[in-house]
This record gives C-alpha cells, sequence and structure tokens, in this order.
C-alpha cells in the first residue's frame, strides 16, 4: 500500500517535460508497424475512407502505404527528418508536401500523422488554471517552424500521461482543429488510444476518425525502407 | 415672341459689344466643357478596356454552374462538377443568342518542380474554344506560348510569380498534386508550354497556372464534365436577356450568372470611375458658374447707368432681368459649344493616337481609345446654357431692382 502510494505520488509530481515524454512513448514509439483505417465525414455527410499501412523507425523515418480506396492505392507517403513525400503511382513521381498541408484531404494534417512525437518541435508548460480531476493540461508552443501547429494544448490522464482531447492552434490564437482519443486497446502487450476523432473548427461539420486496427512493436524495419529511390517498389 | 427675339438680338449685341470680357468668359467655359467631354471620353475608353478585359478575357458574357455553385464559396468547385460533353454543348449553342460556349475546370493544386512545391490555383481550359470565347486570352500569353496537347502531353502556362518562385523555364515538366473530387490526391504531369503576359491588371490570383482541360479532368477525375461553361453572345449589354433564357433551357439544375455578377471587383471600378467623374464634373461647373456670376455682376456695375437710361425710357424690370440672363445663357451655349467641339476634336485625336494608361497594379499599360456621345456633347451643352442662365438671376435680379434716379445718379 505504502508503495502504490509513493508511486502515485511520483506520477502526480510528473513535470509538464516528463509527461510529454510519456506522451511520444505512447503516440509515436521508437518503431513500430500499424494498420490504420481513416474515415474523412465530409460536408454534405458523405464518408470517404482510407486504409493505410504505416511504418516507423527512430525519431525520424516514417512510410506510409495506402491500400484503399482504389483511387488511392499505390500512394506513399514518407518522411525523412523534416522532409514529407507523397508518392504517385500513376506518374511514377514523388511530390514534397509540407507538415501543414491535410492528409488526404481529411482534418488530420501530414505531420498529425508522421510527425506525431512533440517534444521535439514543442516547448510544455501547465496550463493555467485547475485541471478535471486526474488529469493534467498540457500548453506545447511550437519551437520549430515545422511543427504541425503553433500552439497545442493537450489533456492528459494524470497517471498514465494518455491522451483524453487535444486543441491545436494557429499562430492567430484560431482554433484550428480539435480531437479526442478514445478506444484504449491493448495492442500485443501495448496499450493506447485506437481512435482519434479530429474535428476541423474552421469548417465544424467536417471531421476525420483514425483507428488502429493493429499495432506491433515488435519490428525490425530495415532503413533502406526509408529512403526515396524505394518508393513504388 | 416678338418681345422675346428682340430681348435676344440685345443679348447678343451686348455680348458682341464688350469683346474682350465676353471672350475671357467664353474661353474659359469653353475650357471646362472641353476638359469635361474629353474626361467623359478617357473615362469611357478606360470603362471598354476593363469591360473587354474581363469579358473577352477571364469571364465570358455570361457563366453556366451547376446550381449552388456560387452560394457555396468555401466548397470546392470540384463539388459541382457536371457533364459537358458535345451534347451539353450542343444544347447550350442552340440557345438564341449563343455565339460560342467553352468548359472550364477550376481546381487548387500543388505544383512541384524538384524539391520546391508550392499550392496554385488551376483551370482547364479546352485549348480550341476557349479563345472562341475568351479571344483576349491570347493577348495574354507572352509571345510563343500555348496551352496545348490532351491528358498525356499537355502544355500549360504558368503566370509571371510562379515562374519565378519556381524557377521555371519553357519545356520544364510540372508535376501537379491535386484533390479529386472525392478529395483523395491525384497526380499529373504537364509540360510548361510558356508563361502568361507580365501584366496581371485584373488577375487577383498571382499563383495560377492553365493546363488543357482534358490534363485537369484527368488530374481531378472529372472525365468529361466541367466545373463551369463560359458563353460569348454578340451583346455583352443584353447579358441579362442570355442569362434568361438560357436559365429557360437548361433548367433548375443549373445556374447563370452575367459577367456583371461574376466580375464584382470590375463592376466596383465602373462605379468609382463614374463617381470619380462625377465629383469632377461637379467642381467644373460650380468654378464656370461662379465664373459667369461673377461677370454677369461686372456687366451689371459697368452698366448701371444704361439700365438706368433703360428704365427711365420705360423699359419693365422683368425685361432688364430677362436681357441679363439671357446674356448670361448665350454666353453658356456659345462657350459650350466650342469648348464642346474641341473636346470632340481632342476625344478623336487621342482615339487616333492611343493613350497608354497603367492601371493599379499593372506592370504594363493599356491603350485606351477614349470615345463620347453626342447626346453626352448635347446634354453638356444645354447643361452650361441652362446653368449659365440660372447663375446670372442673381446679377439680374440686381439690375432689376435698381430705380431710374439712383442708376443715373451712381455715375
Amino acid at each position: 500500500m505504502l508503495m502504490l502510494q509513493t508511486l502515485l505520488s511520483l506520477a502526480v509530481a510528473l513535470s509538464p517535460e516528463e509527461h510529454l515524454k510519456r506522451y511520444d512513448a505512447l503516440m509515436g514509439p521508437e518503431k513500430f508497424e500499424a494498420v490504420m483505417v481513416m474515415v474523412a465525414h465530409r460536408d454534405d455527410d458523405t464518408t470517404r475512407t482510407y486504409q493505410m499501412k504505416i511504418l516507423k523507425l527512430g525519431d525520424d523515418k516514417v512510410r506510409i502505404w495506402f491500400n484503399a480506396p482504389a483511387s488511392a492505392k499505390g500512394q506513399e507517403m514518407l518522411r525523412q527528418g523534416d522532409n514529407l513525400w507523397m508518392y504517385m503511382p500513376n506518374i511514377k513521381k514523388a511530390v514534397r508536401l509540407a507538415s501543414r498541408d491535410n492528409f488526404q484531404g481529411g482534418d488530420f494534417n501530414n505531420a498529425d500523422v508522421l510527425r506525431a512525437n512533440l517534444t521535439k518541435d514543442f516547448s510544455v508548460k501547465l496550463k493555467d488554471g485547475a485541471p478535471p480531476a486526474g488529469q493534467v493540461i498540457l500548453d506545447c508552443a511550437a519551437k520549430t517552424p515545422d511543427a504541425s501547429y503553433d500552439r497545442i494544448i493537450l489533456w492528459l490522464d494524470e497517471k498514465t500521461s494518455m491522451p483524453l482531447k487535444g486543441e491545436y492552434y494557429a499562430a492567430s490564437g484560431k482554433l484550428l482543429r480539435s480531437a479526442t482519443f478514445s478506444d484504449v486497446k491493448d495492442f500485443h502487450g501495448f496499450k493506447r488510444p485506437s481512435r482519434i476523432s479530429m474535428r476541423n473548427e474552421l469548417a465544424t461539420k467536417r471531421f476525420s476518425e483514425l483507428a488502429f486496427v493493429d499495432y506491433n512493436l515488435k519490428v525490425d524495419p530495415p532503413p533502406t525502407k526509408f529512403v526515396l529511390d524505394d518508393l513504388g517498389r | 415672341m416678338r418681345g422675346v427675339w428682340q430681348l435676344v438680338r440685345i443679348a447678343l449685341r451686348n455680348v458682341v459689344r464688350n469683346r474682350r470680357r465676353s471672350a475671357i468668359t467664353l474661353v474659359a467655359l469653353g475650357m471646362a466643357v472641353c476638359v469635361l467631354v474629353f474626361l467623359r471620353g478617357a473615362v469611357n475608353g478606360l470603362q471598354a478596356v476593363l469591360k473587354e478585359r474581363v469579358i473577352y478575357g477571364q469571364t465570358g458574357v455570361v457563366q453556366i454552374h451547376k446550381r449552388g455553385f456560387i452560394a457555396n464559396v468555401k466548397k470546392s468547385p470540384l463539388h459541382f462538377g457536371f457533364p459537358a460533353g458535345p451534347a451539353m454543348l450542343a444544347k447550350v449553342r442552340a440557345v438564341e443568342g449563343v455565339q460560342a460556349v467553352t468548359p472550364r475546370v477550376a481546381f487548387a493544386t500543388m505544383v512541384s518542380v524538384k524539391d520546391t512545391t508550392l499550392f496554385a490555383l488551376g483551370l482547364g481550359i479546352d485549348p480550341v474554344l476557349e479563345y472562341d470565347v475568351c479571344p483576349q486570352r491570347r493577348n495574354d500569353l507572352s509571345p510563343g506560348s500555348t496551352v496545348s496537347g490532351g491528358a498525356a502531353d499537355g502544355l500549360g502556362v504558368t503566370t509571371p510569380e510562379l515562374r519565378d518562385q519556381l524557377a521555371l523555364k519553357r519545356g520544364d515538366e510540372l508535376t501537379l498534386l491535386a484533390p479529386d473530387f472525392d478529395g483523395t490526391l491525384n497526380g499529373g504531369l504537364v509540360g510548361v508550354g510558356g508563361f502568361l503576359a507580365d501584366n496581371p491588371a485584373f488577375s487577383a490570383d498571382k499563383k495560377l497556372i492553365f493546363v488543357p482541360l482534358a490534363a485537369a479532368q484527368a488530374l481531378v477525375r472529372l472525365d468529361e464534365q466541367a466545373t463551369e461553361l463560359a458563353v460569348r453572345s454578340a451583346d455583352p449589354d443584353a447579358a441579362d436577356a442570355l442569362k434568361q433564357r438560357l436559365e429557360a433551357a437548361l433548367g433548375p439544375g443549373f445556374e447563370v450568372h452575367t459577367w456583371r455578377e461574376l466580375a464584382k471587383f470590375a463592376v466596383d471600378a465602373l462605379s468609382t470611375q463614374e463617381k470619380a467623374l462625377g465629383f469632377v464634373t461637379g467642381i467644373f461647373a460650380l468654378v464656370a458658374l461662379f465664373g459667369i456670376l461673377n461677370t454677369m455682376l461686372m456687366i451689371v456695375l459697368a452698366r448701371t447707368k444704361e439700365i438706368g437710361t433703360m428704365m427711365a425710357v420705360g423699359v419693365r424690370r422683368r425685361s432688364i432681368l430677362g436681357l441679363v440672363v439671357s446674356e448670361a445663357a448665350i454666353l453658356g451655349g456659345l462657350g459650350a459649344i466650342l469648348g464642346g467641339a474641341l473636346g470632340v476634336c481632342a476625344v478623336l485625336l487621342a482615339a487616333k493616337v492611343g493613350l497608354s494608361i497603367k492601371p493599379p497594379g499593372a506592370t504594363l499599360p493599356d491603350i485606351v481609345r477614349p470615345f463620347v456621345s453626342l447626346a453626352f456633347v448635347a446634354r453638356a451643352v444645354i447643361g452650361a446654357m441652362i446653368g449659365a442662365a440660372i447663375a446670372a438671376v442673381y446679377p439680374a435680379y440686381r439690375a432689376s431692382r435698381m430705380t431710374p434716379i439712383e442708376a443715373l445718379g451712381a455715375l
């Protein structure tokens, strides 16, 4: 009991930086392979479903293969450091993209999916005011122009640093997107939210849901998978 | 009637009698009317250039869209694609007054060369039909530039800004990345067939790329479809009637907009020019009328004895008033006719030579050819006569209120 209390007090005493590191470890571990489904909900109440596989290695190497819909099949994305590329199979060319461009016309931006580690791009402090019980609110300010947003406010579980919701702001202070993280699942012994719902606050009828079908940390991706020449192969 | 004619004869004699004063007044009034006529002509010429650029360089006389297109400006134009094959074009051509029609696809795209990617607005145009509706587009191209080819071998043109930022040269290959009508990204290749001329006078879109219609349709996956049809007719001023005929022919699924509804900036520019001309006209009229007022006051003062004598021999006050007013109206009329004639000559000369005027934001001047209607000149002359007569009412009233003894004793 005493040991449990000690552990709890340690958790409570975590600094904002430590919370953010734990968030990064949950949302963008060092290496993993995952299968994701994104459903984009449009203004006209129609939806579009994208299926993809994502592979990550280290801090800054990510690759995505799109499998559906048919119009996106064969498309690939690659993150190499600060550079993002989109490979189009019909023209056999890769086009450089910006972190803040929309991810496949949905309501996530590219960095939300391919640049999920916030510690490198943001300085963090606790948000002023009292958080709801059992939660901690992080106020993250961009420290590099390549950061996905200018400011992010994250609501985390105080004990696990598991994200609950997020708000994503432009430099002007305008709220661009808001996210909710839900359905914590155990993927081969690794627990994390399996569903992220991102609402476009500029076009409030639009939102996109990203669901993780599988998430596997026990992979050893070769670095050769993260070079431009490998796109399309 | 005889009395009026006699009054006019005396007034005419008075105008001729004091030649120097009359000449100065005539020149002043004539200059004012001349400048006004010329300004009207120049503004007419400028407005004609603006309308031509908009109608024959961008919008066409009217445009056809799928219903909801204009009201939903925040939506991608690709949501409003509609079949625009030969059958649809034939249906539009069959409407009375339609001379030509061309399909277009408007889209947002990323344009990429090597490691640089920029956002741009794209417009897919039919390499043949487009110039039937908007022949001015040819003038917007720099020499040797062309939009040609199809989906696989298309050549497009970009604005100078896009050219400079991407360091483009003719023959380069551009990679276009655009969301299709459903939001899924698609890629396309287009060769650089040249550039728009460095004259963005009426184009607010600095990053713009024109590609062949087939290339745009393939890129955004809208086969045989368009987001708009641009239509040309013989008389742009009858655009409203054409709009009604087209709406009746196409049914409720479509909406038709005239160039005035589409190019609000041009309509605002025309309205601003009219207001500015109205203000300048007002100032000129005021200065000229004060000149007439002053001249007539001086005339009344100089002829005090003469007026006293006229009254002493029984000329009525009403006749004195009429005499002064008539004299001013004759001066005003003569000056305006002289000025109007000079103004028309200046307009004709400027039209022959062409005025080089650089609109705000443009890097190259437009050649403006002024023109003026005879109705405007006639209105200016009649207006000057009436204005001069009104300006002379006060001096005439003062003259008519003199008593013969006071008038004769004033000297």
